[in-house]
């Protein structure tokens, strides 16, 4: 009904592009072809060095135009705005801007030109469902309380195939990497998202997709282009700002597959990321450490912000240092092997029945895989996680925040995009 | 036993090793394996019977939807419809799934044929039994099973039951509060009194459901359409609005509504009224606007003033705008954006002779006639 309507609330995408030249055209035109009556489509070429920018320049007939542009959050220099002169792209805007060296950058002056009081931030790698804006702005209208930000679940597009841009069929990942990342992507988005919605104590919604309120992301400066997290970053800065000025507000989970993204195949890309991703989540903390258990900031302040230090910063750590302590024992005193497997098997089986409830959970909801067999398989990594997979993600962490403590130069890297597989 | 070895490690901790070991290996691990188990036999059972059942659905499918277009496009006499329906239901037992699943297409068949018998759908629905599930889904305690009956009362247009509606239209929780309100209103009659003296507010989802439930039944604009705009519900005032303008029913907003309702403090409905002056294009109300603009605190409604202005503006107002322009420097730039668009498409020479003391000033107003001009942007 939403769809159809004409009192629909206008939402902008925005999606920064950096080199995306192999797979840009059918991105963009997999986001144009959204179901939703009111929307734009604003792409930014981060100062692409490929073709990224020519590419879209001669698929959608796009000229320069003189576009005011408003720079309420502070960005690189914008070097233009092109817009197509075929009608049949007139809800798309590309802004050209010299490279800002992070995301947070690109978004920023593509929230600038935005011209809707809503915005969905993606990366235009992302295929979306053609329902996404409709699902995404459900909140926002059925909502009593101000709604800020809300996202959805990712799903993990490596295996998947697509037609006309959109997924056509959904199979789990073949590559080993991806499997135990599409575990981590369920666990994540199905226990611990949908539960901290629940208490309206959402920190994070997901930089591959989420919608937010223009006027608070204006208010409080944006994304923060020196950051490593981004997207957590900012919904900490909206929440402190939304106590600050004494308003309710609400940002909420959609338990809906909205979104389908690549994640890294290899060892040494995937190290990279959660690296980056632990250095974000301690430089968050720390910027806004004034949080930890401040009345003032109510729930953020006093439940979800310590859930943060304490579950998620600090647990790597405990972990390894148990295991040089559990080294040390068996080194100097000897160790205790029934007590030892008893405690690590209990541990183990907890591990594994909070994946395999998550994975019960999602296969009732959204139904994802094609067949019986790929869930056999997710069932059998289940098992397999917690040990080859979970001391990588320890180590990508610890190797995160001891690059934060000692300042190392932050560096993006690249991730190759291999395109999508498509059906016939 | 446990062994001595571990007694003494285990001895630093304030709680008895034993008990910790004991705890672990016939309590915990157990309940803990045994949970794993059943998940895993949940999951696969589950996936199998939902493939056989999505087999099941997919092989009579064909037949379900030919069993049911000539049940609801034939003249049958309802005792033939039952006959036929008591057949169906011998040769296809059904399930709670297949149950489901032909509620679910007689639902979406009356929602897409407008040229449906309402009576044939009713008793198909009886026939099949299913008014006895909405019964007990009206009688859960859980607020989705109750919404759930008022989809399928909503849907099939089971009028009769709109008494057993009302009764929810207070309850505490509002989203059954929102469905029943939604229900109602579909089932009523075409005076939608249901609306007049509702004292919650309506989500914007509803109210555009609550449009067009209004919009589909054809009807012409609800007779008590002046109390709803003087209602102390803004929700039902914002509906009145757009009720108003859908009609194209400008007799029922006269300018002193207007100037009453701009008054209110809920930017929500000053922008409504904005927006309805745009779209029944009322130049009458130019001064009135006018006179707003310059006392509206909210900036998206200042905007919507100017665009509205656009549709029913006049040569006096930019004299008073490029005013603005001039005296206050610090106008916001959307603002001024705004401004400048809707100067320069009523006078496109107004401002050759329009200059600022500052030069910048003057340069970001060039960009923004440019703007203003440029054919892919507007």
């Amino acid at each position: 009904m939403i769809i159809k309507s004409n009192n629909a609330l206008g939402v902008s995408i925005v999606a920064p592009a950096f080199n995306e030249g192999l797979t840009i055209i059918s991105n963009v035109k997999s986001l144009l072809s959204q179901e939703y009556p009111k929307f734009e489509v604003v792409i930014i070429n981060d100062g692409s060095t490929d073709d990224t920018l020519e590419k879209l320049i001669s698929e959608f007939d796009l000229v320069k135009v003189d576009f005011f542009y408003i720079e309420k959050i502070k960005t690189e220099p914008v070097k233009g705005h092109y817009r197509s002169t075929n009608p049949i792209y007139n809800k798309l805007l590309v802004v050209d801007k010299v490279n800002g060296k992070s995301k947070a950058d690109a978004s920023n002056a593509g929230i600038n030109s935005t011209k809707y009081s809503l915005f969905i931030c993606t990366d235009v790698d992302c295929i979306l469902r053609r329902d996404t804006i409709a699902m995404l702005v459900k909140p926002f209208l059925e909502s009593d309380k101000k709604v800020i930000a809300a996202g959805a679940a990712l799903r993990i597009s490596n295996s998947c195939t697509f037609k006309e841009g959109m997924l056509y069929e959904s199979h789990y990942p073949n590559n080993f990497f991806a499997r135990f990342q599409e575990l981590e992507y369920i666990r994540s988005f199905i226990f611990g998202r949908m539960a901290w919605s629940k208490l309206n104590g959402l920190l994070l919604v997901s930089g591959g997709l989420g919608i937010f309120d223009k006027d608070t992301v204006n208010a409080v400066g944006g994304y923060w282009n020196k950051s490593l997290g981004e997207d957590l970053e900012l919904i900490t800065r909206m929440r402190m700002y939304m106590h600050e000025q004494k308003k309710d507000f609400e940002i909420k989970y959609i338990p809906e597959s909205l979104c389908w993204t690549q994640v890294p195949d290899d060892k040494k890309v995937f190290i990279r990321q959660r690296v980056r991703w632990a250095r974000g989540l301690i430089q968050t903390l720390v910027l806004h450490r004034k949080l930890f258990f401040n009345p003032k900031y109510k729930k953020t302040g006093l439940i979800v912000f310590p859930y943060y230090v304490f579950c998620e910063l600090i647990v790597p750590v405990l972990e390894a240092i148990g295991l040089v302590v559990l080294l040390l024992n068996i080194y100097f005193f000897g160790i205790n092997i029934p007590f030892l497997l008893a405690v690590s098997f209990a541990v183990y089986s907890f591990y594994v029945l909070i994946t395999l409830s998550s994975i019960f959970l999602d296969q009732m909801i959204h139904k994802q895989y094609s067949n019986l067999k790929e869930v056999i398989q997710l069932i059998l990594m289940v098992f397999i996680e917690p040990i080859i997979y979970h001391p990588l993600n320890v180590y990508a962490s610890l190797k995160g925040y001891t690059h934060f403590l000692l300042q190392k130069e932050k560096k993006w890297g690249e991730m190759s995009r291999k395109g999508f597989k498509t059906a016939n | 036993m446990i062994p001595f070895q571990i007694k003494a490690t285990c001895a630093l901790f304030s709680v008895n090793s034993e008990t910790i070991y004991y705890f672990l290996l016939y309590f915990f691990i157990p309940l803990i394996v045994l949970f794993v188990v059943l998940i895993i036999f949940s999951l696969l059972y589950s996936r199998y019977s939902g493939d056989k059942n999505d087999d099941i659905k997919e092989n009579i499918e064909n037949e379900i939807n030919s069993f049911l277009t000539e049940l609801i496009f034939s003249d049958y006499k309802p005792k033939e419809i039952k006959n036929k329906i008591n057949e169906f239901k011998l040769k296809h037992p059904l399930n709670n799934n297949l149950r489901k699943y032909i509620l679910d297409k007689i639902i979406h068949i009356k929602e897409n044929l407008n040229e449906t018998n309402e009576h044939t759908i009713l008793l198909i629905y009886k026939y099949f039994g299913f008014d006895e599930i909405s019964n007990k889904l009206i009688r859960n305690r859980k607020w989705s099973s109750k919404s759930e009956a008022f989809h399928h009362y909503q849907n099939i247009g089971y009028k009769i039951k709109t008494g057993h509606l009302k009764q929810f239209l207070d309850s505490k929780n509002t989203a059954l509060r929102s469905n029943a309100i939604i229900a109602l209103i579909s089932l009523s009659d075409k005076k939608f009194d249901v609306l007049d003296n509702y004292k919650y507010n309506i989500s914007k989802s509803d109210e555009v459901k609550i449009l067009d439930i209004i919009y589909r039944k054809k009807s012409n604009i609800p007779k008590n359409i002046s109390n709803w705009l003087n209602s102390k519900n803004d929700s039902i005032v914002i509906i009145a609005i757009k009720l108003i303008v859908r009609f194209r029913q400008q007799e029922n907003l006269s300018l002193a509504q207007i100037s009453i309702l701009l008054k209110s403090e809920n930017p929500t409905v000053r922008k409504e009224v904005i927006l309805a002056i745009r779209e029944l294009v009322m130049f009458e109300a130019n001064e009135i606007i006018m006179a707003h603009f310059k006392v509206e605190t909210n900036l998206r409604n200042k905007i919507s003033v100017i665009k509205t202005l656009n549709i029913i503006g006049t040569t006096e107002n930019i004299n008073i705008l490029s005013v603005l322009l001039k005296q206050e420097e610090n106008l916001e730039l959307d603002l001024k954006l705004e401004i400048v668009n809707f100067i320069n498409k009523m006078d496109a020479s107004f401002f050759n002779n329009f200059k600022f003391s500052k030069e910048e000033k003057n340069t970001e107003l060039q960009k923004m006639i440019a703007h203003s001009n440029c054919p892919y942007l507007n």
